[in-house]
């Protein structure tokens, strides 16, 4: 097995991706847009898998959601991937609604016990329906829940080491909670299970203010910018200290540049694994490997 | 201290901008309607506003931003636009198939 890389498939791109199929080892498609298309969607999805592997990504379940999971959306899920027979799929640890209320977006979750027993009952309910448990992604956040105990790598950890399904883990939503909440994202990959994830994500986004008056400056995990080096880095990190292949995709979701651009960002995500397995090979599996500080610049 | 009734709330606050106000400004009121208990109603002092106004209109701005919008019009020519979608995907597949 060796490492894959790929790109987040969508409507935009298609055609170039297409057109380029022998750039990408697989994409990620959003499950959700698939739920209500019928037959002809999941032909789509069909062909577009006989052509490059494919994983199928969710954005609504709310896997830590402390009121459980709409069965609806879940048997959604299972008839798209027994039909669709992707890869793996994945889902984020995070809550998209709660009272009966869409939130719309992935918000961070209360980190404390109740919630990580909700959400490895979750897990379990997803694993039972669709046949096996998705990639768990780590969420970008602008606020820090309220009345959490633990902090994200200790919540992250113990959901990955009870439920034992791999991680999805967002490089890019590490550096931005390392940026918005004041940690050292490089110290957060040290705190968590790095031999459980099967898949990483890389994106960019950008800095914002409250208002022209407001001095602190936030990082928006919004898709529509090139990754950031910090990104390459912490990637470089992973590759460097995990044995297991990985999964690593490109999410862009807006403002698209021509596919050279994103093409360019996949071969930088391709040497930074090279110069981490490299690094692997050359020191002791103990001694935990970071790359030189050449640019420890933040940038969104 | 997490619960349903604690997740409601963030989700009502988030949506919400009147909500929001009022539970920002008096978090013990709001709290106590909406069923929490005074460990949980406390938390909510913790909560940045700030914060919670900037991920709340991100929120609003980035909804549904991953997910292609789904179409409820079953109007003709709406009916008529989705089938042409279908089939254009289904040509680009074979084009390069």
């Amino acid at each position: 097995m060796r490492d894959r890389f790929g790109i987040g498939w969508r409507p935009e791109l298609a055609a170039q991706i297409l057109a380029n199929s022998q750039s990408f080892d697989l994409i990620e498609v959003i499950a959700d847009d698939y739920f209500e298309r019928g037959a002809s969607g999941i032909e789509v999805l069909k062909t577009l898998n006989a052509q490059i592997p494919l994983v199928l990504h969710g954005v609504g379940l709310g896997l830590a959601a402390i009121g459980g999971i709409p069965i609806k959306k879940l048997d959604s899920m299972a008839r798209l991937v027994e039909k669709v027979k992707p890869l793996y799929w994945s889902e984020h640890l995070a809550m998209v609604r709660g009272g009966g209320i869409e939130i719309g977006h992935l918000a961070p979750q209360i980190r404390d016990d109740e919630s990580i027993e909700a959400t490895l009952r979750n897990i379990e309910r997803c694993a039972k329906l669709v046949g096996f448990a998705p990639h768990l992604e780590n969420i970008a956040a602008l606020f820090q829940p309220p009345g959490s105990t633990y902090s994200e790598s200790e919540w992250l950890s113990e959901i990955a080491r009870e439920s034992g399904a791999p991680l999805l883990l967002d490089l890019h939503n590490v550096h931005t909670n390392g940026y918005n909440f004041h940690f050292d994202p490089q110290h957060f990959l040290t705190e968590i299970p790095l031999a459980s994830v099967g898949t990483i994500h890389i994106s960019g986004g950008r800095l914002i203010r409250a208002n022209a008056g407001d001095k602190r400056q936030r990082i928006l995990d919004d898709h529509l910018h090139p990754v950031p080096p910090m990104v390459y880095q912490l990637l470089e990190i992973v590759a460097a200290n995990t044995d297991q292949p990985l999964q690593i995709i490109l999410e862009r979701d807006g403002e698209f540049p021509p596919l050279e651009e994103l093409l360019a960002e996949l071969n930088e995500a391709r040497r930074a694994v090279a110069r981490g397995r490299h690094a692997r090979l050359r020191s002791p599996q103990t001694e935990q490997h970071t790359p030189r500080p050449n640019e420890q610049t933040i940038q969104p | 201290m997490s619960s349903v009734q604690l997740e409601a709330v963030l989700a009502r606050a988030y949506r919400d901008a009147n909500y929001r106000k009022r539970l920002l400004t008096d978090p013990i009121t709001l709290g106590k309607a909406g069923g929490l208990t005074p460990h949980e109603i406390a938390s909510l002092s913790e909560i940045d506003p700030i914060s919670l106004e900037l991920a709340s209109g991100s929120f609003c701005g980035k909804a549904g931003r991953k997910r292609r919008p789904r179409t409820s019009d079953f109007s003709l020519p709406g009916i008529i636009r989705r089938l042409q979608s279908v089939f254009r995907q289904i040509a680009l597949f074979r084009l390069f198939r």
